[in-house]
């Protein structure tokens, strides 16, 4: 028997069936079923809930659903309870039942156990993860019911691609991954190309430490992700994307694999496009442990079965990318938005965040915070509302000491600078970058020169080995800085290290050594004073270096 | 359109160049110097060593020469006092990296490291110098690889590849630990595709690969590359 | 200090003979090693014909390979690059640039540390040289006896629970020293084999 072909019109008839069946139940208990959470019980709890109400009679007028991640992941595991988004934390099987007898049976939130939610979701503005902590991943009628593929559908009924790109340009979109690309100029270099095939490659490799958000993303709402490939390869006339992602995130593979298997079933991948002439398919590729491959270049070169080493630019990926075929590179972040600005228009986008950069942004909120986790803010925003309102300060009434942003290759900001906005040029200024969007709080506990020398360390393990300044430039800033931890540098050592930060910034190849020197140059320019207390006086404000002396003069 | 040459300015001066060219290129047609170490004529340009950084002028940004293609207008500044700075920093991050000796070296006076240095006027190192101890293959009959003495420049995966078609050699490892390496981590003697054709030897920079037995000055021959080039033509 | 390495041929069981003159097409060489009744190389060979024998697919393969032998072993990488006539230096190469790969075999327990900034600044660092203490085992390698390895990892994404340990495939949140040595310690049965006679002071 053949399956059915879907066609355009099917989409709507999903969503109407989904919504019917949904609304069906009287509440709906998502149970947060994330990377974050899974470690925690979280699957376990899946199977309690779902025990639960059948014994207590529930279970027709009650949903159990997996989900993504709430965002709110120091709180973990996470239970939301629908209708009213009552967010309950740390819930063991015991809670459970708690919450079931007296929420679901009886109409009864459990007070003691909410979790304080209102400044974490207030000052959040959730687009990317609209879908995150509500809809179920491995299930598609889920994301069709929310007005996903809508905006597909508009694509392919009303829109011509040079439509779908004027759109994006009005929205004024750039890229997520970090440089701020603007997303129309890359699509239309692509589009105006005659040759074919053409190629999208989806970014998910984001190796920066402290970083989670576009695992997350994928974790939570893979559908969103397709969706926003399909409109880039309408809108460009790709018809094969890859979604490039790290081989670390498992539940991240198989739920995006899951995701394109249902997809070409619904005949929403693959040939004929729900009974249009657009052909398209997407194919998962897995990275290897290798953050430079999340550079353009490099990324090419590892999809290609090649070790991911950079090559100069131009020519660019869009004139020369896979197999020397134009070639779009976004973020996942970036494509997660392109279905919200097809289904409301590039006008309703423009107006949030600032003129310049519009939208949001992802940010995993990580080290000494009160409230990790995962967050979404409109772009502009102070960073000290980020650290101090949602992420609820520091732990033990500790001062802060900088806010790392932008990953490894981002740059260390003091409390005074802290009221600086988020968006690509203010952050510029500073001399940090936007990078994959992770913030990492240090406290006073942590001494500055020996978090650069970490990130140091991490560049140099992560460096491709092509170009010198980044192979051995970066190799000597950290033989320096361990010979000011250990209480040997030299004054000329200060000199030193901005000088060949300087150097490696500019001569590096790619934006992996380009950016490398970031912590380095930030740290001297506002943590100078600790610099020179290490060099002069051997002493360490945060009492962590000098100690392999200390052995010496004691043994 | 685009058979018309390209007008630009070198240093100041007035140039010409065919489309598709690279500032080197041009740059090496009237004369204008720019130092270059893992580029050769003939193979494929891997911008690595980013000696060859020049300025254009209106970009705060560096460009590599050998991949850099020129456009028409461009004012490029070859030999600014930042340049040279960078240059020697990058020679003597070079020169740092490995166990370099020119002294006891097999290639002193035939190497282009050496050269460059005497040349750009790198007369110390300010960093302090990796006494590095990485294995020595004189497994070979003849050719011989010590890995001390390796600026990674990649000349000679280039020319096995690409000009002998062997690919016996290739980066392993990545980052500080990269290393050349032939086959599957083979020795020279055991690997089964080297045809012993001594073009790796011919065409290295410094005295990483020699034979054994013969004058350096004598292996070492840069235009091995294009002349073979050359002759293929001739088909 | 320098090691020097004279004219000594290894037993390659690839003749050089028959890898430069014969036509490569079907791999015949692990035929010989008496690797033809191994029902992992034979799930080798069906995910090869399902990527068709392309070289681009190299990564995905090495994946494949990793994930049925549970490292890089020499031989049947020998064996893939002949399979998708990729030169030997190459496919080592890329086996080696990914930090995924392993090209040792680990030992029977793996524990892996995150080493991302969060839990760095978490202080995970205190508990890996705990660990490498307590059971004589050093970043990166084994223990003489093979039963535990120790990895880092940089970041498995679970940044808001750090410091992670992963033993084996169970992540260990919000780790202490104390935790992590007793999980890793009943997770290998007979505990005090490991322990290393000098470390009393810890």
């Amino acid at each position: 028997m053949r399956v059915k072909k879907f066609i355009l019109a099917d989409i709507q008839k999903i969503a109407e069936t989904e919504v019917d069946f949904q609304r069906a139940y009287k509440y709906r208990i998502n149970v947060c079923c994330s990377s974050g959470c899974i470690p925690l019980g979280a699957l376990n709890l899946l199977k309690t809930f779902e025990k639960l109400i059948k014994e207590q009679d529930v279970a027709e007028e009650c949903l159990v659903a997996r989900t993504g991640c709430v965002g709110t992941c120091s709180a973990g595991p996470v239970v939301v309870v629908e209708s009213g988004g009552y967010i309950y934390q740390n819930v063991t099987p015991e809670k459970a039942k708690k919450i079931v007898i007296d929420h679901i049976v009886l109409g009864l939130p459990v007070k003691s156990l909410l979790y304080e939610s209102k400044v974490f979701l207030k000052k959040q503005h959730r687009l990317v993860l609209r879908n995150a902590g509500k809809i179920d991943p491995y299930r598609i009628e889920d994301y069709i019911a929310t007005g996903g593929y809508s905006a597909l559908v508009k694509c392919l009924t009303r829109k011509s691609p040079q439509e779908v790109i004027d759109e994006i340009r009005i929205s004024g979109l750039r890229g997520r991954g970090g440089a701020g690309f603007p997303t129309a100029r890359k699509w239309s270099f692509v589009a105006r190309d005659h040759r074919s095939p053409k190629y999208i490659i989806a970014n998910l490799d984001e190796g920066d430490p402290g970083v989670f958000a576009n695992r997350t993303l994928a974790e939570a709402d893979p559908h969103a992700l397709i969706e926003g490939l399909l409109i880039a390869g309408y809108a460009i006339g790709a018809e094969k994307a890859f979604i490039y992602t790290r081989a670390e995130y498992p539940l991240a593979i198989d739920i995006l694999e899951k995701a394109i298997k249902k997809s070409e079933e619904l005949n929403i991948l693959g040939k004929n496009v729900l009974g249009t002439t657009l052909n398209f398919d997407v194919e998962l590729r897995l990275g290897a442990g290798a953050f430079v491959a999340g550079e353009e270049t490099a990324i090419i070169a590892s999809v290609e079965g090649r070790r991911a080493m950079p090559r100069p630019r131009p020519p660019y990926p869009a004139t020369s990318g896979l197999w020397g075929k134009p070639t779009v590179i976004q973020n996942v972040e970036t494509l997660a938005n392109i279905p919200l600005i097809i289904q409301n228009g590039g006008t309703w986008f423009s107006k949030i965040g600032t003129p310049k950069c519009t939208g949001t942004k992802c940010f995993s909120l990580t080290g000494k915070i009160n409230n990790p986790g995962l967050i979404e803010v409109p772009m502009g925003i102070p960073l000290r509302e980020v650290i101090f309102d949602i992420g609820r300060g520091i732990p033990d009434n500790r001062k802060l000491k900088a806010a790392l942003i932008g990953g490894p290759s981002g740059g260390c900001l003091p409390d005074i600078l802290l009221d600086s906005s988020i968006d690509y040029e203010s952050l510029e200024t500073v001399g940090a970058i936007m990078g994959s969007g992770g913030i990492v709080v240090i406290d006073d506990q942590s001494c500055i020169i020996d978090t650069a020398k970490f990130f140091i360390d991490f560049c140099v393990s992560e460096s491709c080995g092509k170009c010198t300044p980044c192979r051995v430039g970066l190799l000597k800033i950290k033989e320096i800085l361990e010979k000011i931890i250990q209480g040997n540098g030299r004054i000329e050592d200060v000199e030193l290290l901005s000088k060949l930060s300087t150097f490696i910034s500019e001569t590096s190849l790619c934006g992996l050594g380009q950016t490398a020197p970031n912590p380095v140059l930030t740290t001297l320019r506002y943590f100078k004073k600790e610099y020179l207390e290490h060099l002069y006086e051997n002493f360490c404000t945060a009492n962590k270096c000098f100690k392999k002396k200390e052995i010496l003069r004691i043994g | 359109m685009d058979d018309e040459p390209i007008e630009l300015i070198i240093d100041g001066i007035q140039v010409s160049a065919v489309h598709d060219a690279t500032i080197l290129e041009v740059a090496k047609q009237y004369g204008i110097y720019i130092p270059t170490l893992c580029d050769l004529e003939g193979l494929t340009s891997f911008s690595g060593c980013r000696l060859c950084l020049v300025e254009i002028r209106g970009s705060p940004k560096l460009y590599p020469a050998c991949t850099t293609p020129v456009t028409s207008g461009m004012e490029i500044i070859t030999n600014s006092e930042k340049l040279k700075e960078y240059r020697k920093i990058c020679l003597s991050l070079l020169l740092s990296e490995r166990t370099h000796v020119c002294s006891v070296c097999i290639a002193n006076n035939n190497c282009e490291l050496q050269d460059l240095s005497n040349k750009l006027g790198v007369d110390h190192v300010s960093f302090e110098r990796n006494w590095t101890k990485h294995t020595i293959d004189s497994g070979h009959d003849f050719l011989v690889i010590d890995r001390n003495r390796c600026i990674l420049c990649t000349r000679c995966i280039r020319v096995c590849q690409e000009i002998e078609g062997a690919h016996t050699l290739d980066l392993k490892n990545r980052g500080k630990d990269s290393q050349i390496t032939i086959d599957f981590d083979a020795l020279w003697g055991d690997s089964c595709s080297c045809t012993a054709c001594r073009k790796c030897a011919k065409v290295c920079p410094t005295g990483a690969i020699y034979i054994e037995d013969e004058l350096i000055s004598k292996t070492k021959d840069k235009n091995v590359v294009s002349f073979l080039l050359k002759r293929r033509m001739y088909k | 200090m320098i090691k020097l390495t004279f004219k000594k041929k290894s037993e390659s069981f690839l003749s050089s003979q028959s890898m430069v003159y014969a036509p490569l097409k079907k791999p015949k060489v692990l035929i010989s090693m008496g690797l033809k009744n191994d029902k992992r190389l034979l799930k080798l060979e069906r995910f090869l014909k399902k990527m068709e024998y392309k070289g681009s697919a190299l990564l995905e393969i090495l994946h494949k390979t990793q994930e049925i032998y549970g490292y890089l072993n020499e031989d049947v990488l020998k064996y893939v690059s002949e399979a998708i006539e990729l030169p030997l230096s190459h496919v080592y190469g890329v086996a080696t640039f990914y930090s995924y790969f392993k090209l040792k075999q680990s030992g029977e327990h793996v524990i892996t540390a995150c080493m991302g900034t969060a839990c760095y600044v978490k202080g995970v660092e205190k508990i890996i040289s705990a660990i490498e203490k307590r059971f004589c085992v050093k970043r990166g390698g084994s223990t003489a006896d093979g039963k535990l390895s120790l990895f880092i990892t940089r970041c498995i994404g679970a940044c808001a629970i750090g410091p992670t340990i992963l033993i084996d495939d169970n992540v260990v949140g919000n780790a202490t020293k104390d935790i992590v040595l007793e999980r890793i310690a009943s997770t290998l049965e007979s505990e005090k084999i490991y322990t290393c006679r000098y470390s009393k002071n810890s």
